[in-house]
């Protein structure tokens, strides 16, 4: 492979790549744009600070993403906009007509490089441009109020065009040599190389380089590079340009004319020799062309099509705003639900437009009818007559039926095409609002950097399948749960270096963020190689703070000790930082993570590590259903909550304490009913006839059965939240409209089990708090 | 002028029942002496007393359709419905107001109103008749209807014979004060 794939993509793979050439071409436009904006602002007021700074950041930002992306013609034509709008900025130069001139030529073609870059075309040359662009800097660096870099000769032909300057200084100009050493191992020391040249090319012409600016940038941890400056200005200030963080030793020695870069030195390294360097991929490479193994082909825009990207260009995006699109899903729910219902109601009618012959009946009558009235008496013939026109009204009616079911069977097919569209249209709706985790995640790197450095623990984080897809609106709301969990990680999870040490475990600790994409569901996963939970300390603290008795808690099982961290008001860690420990972690955590239909639970070995595993429907918006009629109404339960459906019928009625226990294949399982989960106001219901039909629910690992009236069936269902127009009642998960048109209401299983929990914690406490009275 | 519903939609119910009240929003607004303002009002009737609320507070009045019951709410919310794909909490104000529970019968209706962004219904006896009241007819509540917690009384106006409780939608159905107002009641309300 040559350089210049090498440098095009080596970072990233090229699916990647092509989708961070998306982000960066969407948002590099809406810079463009705003940096139009700007300047025209500007153009009007030249000295207005805050549209010099704006246009300033924009620049800078713009610069700031191509050279991520490796764009370097991009980045390097930023740049020099970049130093010289610092210059307007601080006043040293004035934005007049000229400028501006070229500012806005300089916008074309970065306009016309991303126009290039989602087509896949090669990028000009910005050659003459950034020509126009350095002769600004020089002509501004002459008006410079005394920046000590040119002797006097070139202060005074500063008010020259800078075409001219350039010329005079070169001639005025010595060569420099300058040799840069970085300190050992310095990450992304070919960047500081390219920064220092960049700065030194301010100066003026780079005339040799070593090693040779094309493969700079793909030398890791570069030790050093040479450089033949030819410029008028004094020593010291090139070495002080060539000292940013991790320069080591810097020498800069002037040298007779025509002097070389030690070592090979690469071809046409002449006067003008930077412009040279990147003037090289002025001529277009054929996106597939057999490059062959020439060493020093320049690396040129890298987002040039490689394996067969070339032809298929990049998809345009429009950002839309997120509500608009919860409008569209809502609109697309209504149709779903509407369809549903035409479906059911042409359903109903099927039997109606049953093949009949009811015409031919009718027919029949009439015959039998005729033959009747031929041979009666006349005085009865007269009222055969009367029956005879109302048969043939009748038949009339029964023609037309027979007609309208062919219109009937057209109206199904209608229905049945309809049903294809609005799935369809439901799914691609869906599908805009699918953003991947990557970016989200991202975000955990520098949270946990800050925190292992606070808490002065060392902890590495690793990311894996951020390309899983998760509704927009499930994404912003998993953001401060993950947080959380991951804050957790480190300052709870993670053991102090010595302690680790100790225990043989590596100095670094490794906090694992994981998402994958299972059935309609997403699992992320954040993982910790700590010391796990201390399950005694939980139960200690649930004593202290009184949630539990002390005899409670020692027979409590391992699991359910660490089930204890769901309890509100409990955390473990030692001291209240600013990290977590407040103890209002983790138990907002679950309900937030009920909130969006999802579930956590946890799973911790002592001295191994602590596994958090968050459970995400797909969507927030539809989910998939198993409907059941209780005595109080229909209720809808998450498919995923429910585990199984037995008929307990026959079974010996076993209470405890209060419970009713049934038997479900020899497994002994609480069963409530639809009054034990919830306080139902209104007239009691007809609820006689107790059924006995049990719905096995099932969430965060604990199961109970719910008696229910009857099965209605599985349905997706579009789930509306219930405070949006009146208020959330804990353990409904929102409601949902019917085919026909009804409402039924969402169970949260998590939180209806919690209840139920907390209902049979209280009775327990009760008592063994009355036992103890007894006593 | 009309918070959430397009004009078209304003009180034609989803059964087909409409009540035209069009530019009713734009009736010039006429302020008396003691601040009430005029304009038009919708009277319903709860037990024997006809309440109004004013137009603009209302967006649609529906014949009442099936209800989903909701556990752990006060007796007074009756449930949730659907609205043309939203789900609308239903209030019956003979509960709110503490009054003896009727069953729906023909003349029942549901009053759809916009209240702080959001919308809900409130079950009456029945809806009289759109009027509009002037200023002048229009008594503001003595002090001490206020000061016993009952703000959410506007004033009081004769039509005819017959005096009107006008009600302000906003505190009487603001969800925050619905349990204040279901403490104070009507019952021992004597005017």
């Amino acid at each position: 492979m040559s350089d210049h794939e090498g440098s095009a993509s080596g970072d990233f793979p090229a699916e990647e790549m092509s989708e961070y050439l998306r982000l960066y071409l969407d948002e590099t436009g809406e810079q463009l744009d705003a940096l139009v904006n700007t300047l025209l602002a500007l153009e009007a007021d030249p000295t207005n600070a805050a549209g010099l700074n704006e246009a300033f950041r924009l620049i800078h930002s713009i610069k700031g993403s191509s050279a991520l992306l490796g764009l370097d013609r991009i980045t390097t034509l930023t740049h020099h906009l970049e130093s010289h709008f610092e210059r307007l900025r601080s006043g040293r130069r004035v934005l007049d007509g000229e400028v501006m001139n070229v500012v806005l030529r300089c916008i074309d073609f970065l306009r016309t490089c991303s126009e290039h870059l989602r087509t896949g075309e090669p990028l000009d040359s910005a050659g003459d441009l950034l020509d126009e662009v350095k002769a600004l800097e020089r002509s501004g660096a002459g008006v410079a109020a005394a920046p000590p870099v040119t002797d006097s000769r070139a202060r005074t032909t500063g008010i020259m065009p800078g075409k001219d300057l350039a010329s005079q200084t070169e001639r005025v100009a010595n060569d420099w040599r300058v040799r840069v050493e970085f300190a050992p191992a310095l990450p992304m020391a070919e960047m500081k190389a390219e920064l220092i040249l960049t700065r030194l090319e301010q100066f003026g012409a780079i005339v040799d380089l070593q090693p040779p600016r094309s493969t700079l940038r793909d030398i890791v941890g570069l030790p050093a590079f040479e450089a033949v400056l030819r410029s008028a200005v004094a020593a010291e200030d090139v070495a002080a340009a060539c000292r940013p963080d991790g320069v080591v030793d810097v020498v800069v020695e002037s040298v007779p004319p025509g002097t070389r870069a030690v070592a090979v030195a690469i071809s046409g390294a002449d006067e003008g020799g930077a412009e040279d360097v990147e003037g090289h991929d002025d001529e277009p490479l054929p996106p597939n062309s057999a490059r062959g193994p020439e060493p020093d082909l320049p690396h040129v825009q890298p987002a040039r099509p490689e394996k067969g990207r070339a032809s298929a260009g990049l998809v345009e995006t429009v950002r839309v705003d997120v509500h608009r699109l919860d409008v569209l899903l809502n609109l697309t729910g209504e149709l779903v639900v509407n369809r549903a219902r035409l479906s059911q109601l042409a359903g109903d009618m099927a039997p109606a437009f049953g093949k009949t012959t009811l015409a031919v009946r009718t027919q029949g009558v009439s015959d039998a009818l005729k033959e009747v009235r031929d041979n009666v008496d006349p005085a009865l013939a007269v009222t055969v007559t009367d029956v005879l026109e109302q048969m043939e009204t009748l038949h009339q009616h029964a023609r037309l039926w027979d007609d309208s079911r062919q219109r009937f069977a057209e109206l199904m097919a209608a229905i049945d095409q309809l049903a294809r569209v609005s799935d369809s249209l439901q799914r691609g709706i869906l599908n805009t609002r699918m953003v991947p985790v990557g970016p989200l995640f991202s975000r955990f790197r520098r949270t946990v950097r800050d925190i292992a450095m606070e808490l002065g623990k060392r902890v590495h984080l690793d990311i894996v399948g951020e390309k899983t897809e998760l509704d927009k609106r499930m994404i912003d709301e998993i953001g401060d749960p993950l947080n959380h969990l991951v804050r957790n990680c480190i300052d709870h999870g993670i053991e102090p270096i010595d302690v680790r040490l100790r225990h043989g475990k590596p100095e670094v600790a490794t906090v694992r963020l994981v998402a994958v994409h299972r059935g309609n569901s997403v699992f992320i996963t954040v993982e910790d190689d700590g010391g796990g939970i201390d399950t005694a300390r939980v139960g200690q603290i649930a004593v202290d703070r009184g949630l539990l008795a002390a005899d409670t808690v020692e027979a409590l099982a391992e699991r359910d000790l660490i089930e204890l961290i769901w309890q509100p008001g409990l955390s473990t860690a030692r001291a209240v930082s600013d990290i977590s420990g407040r103890g209002v972690g983790m138990d907002i955590v679950r309900t937030k993570i009920a909130a969006l239909n999802g579930s956590i639970d946890v799973e911790s070995t002592r001295g191994r590590g602590t596994r958090f595993t968050i459970r995400l429907p797909l969507t927030l918006t539809i989910t998939r259903c198993m409907l059941f009629r209780l005595p109080q109404g229909v209720v809808a339960v998450p498919i995923e909550n429910v585990r199984e459906i037995v008929s307990i019928t026959g079974q010996a009625q076993v209470r405890v304490s209060g419970r009713q226990i049934c038997d479900v294949r020899g497994e002994m399982l609480p069963v409530v009913t639809a009054d034990d989960l919830f306080s139902w106001s209104g007239e009691p219901s007809a609820a006689t006839s107790v059924s006995d039909t049990v719905v096995i629910l099932t969430a965060n690992r604990r199961t109970v059965g719910l008696r229910v009236d009857a099965l209605l069936g599985g349905q997706d269902i579009v789930v509306k939240p219930l405070d949006e127009q009146f208020a959330h009642v804990r353990g409904l998960g929102g409601a949902s409209i019917l085919g026909d048109g009804s409402v039924c209401l969402l169970l949260d299983v998590a939180n209806c089990l919690d209840t139920i929990q907390r209902a049979d914690v209280g009775e327990a406490n009760a008592s063994s708090e009355s036992q103890r009275s007894h006593s | 002028m009309w918070p959430r519903s397009p004009t078209t939609y304003l009180l034609a119910s989803s059964t087909g029942e409409s009540t035209t009240m069009d530019a009713a929003g734009l009736a010039p607004v006429v302020v008396s002496a003691d601040g009430a303002r005029g304009g038009q009002f919708v009277g319903f009737r709860l037990a024997d007393q006809t309440y109004v609320f004013r137009i603009e507070r209302i967006q649609e009045i529906v014949i009442p359709t099936a209800l989903a019951r909701v556990p752990d709410v006060p007796a007074y919310i009756e449930g949730v419905t659907n609205l043309r794909g939203t789900i609308v909490p239903i209030i019956n104000l003979r509960l709110l107001f503490g009054l003896e529970a009727k069953p729906a019968d023909a003349e029942t209706r549901t009053v759809v109103v916009n209240v702080a962004a959001r919308t809900l219904g409130c079950t009456v006896d029945s809806v009289t008749r759109v009027m509009r009241i002037a200023a002048e007819q229009i008594h503001a509540a003595p002090d001490t209807v206020a000061t016993s917690g009952r703000s959410f009384i506007e004033g009081f106006a004769r039509i005819g014979d017959e005096l009107h409780i006008v009600l302000d939608v906003e505190s009487l159905l603001d969800p925050a004060k619905l349990e204040m107002v279901h403490r104070m009641g009507m019952t021992q309300f004597d005017g």
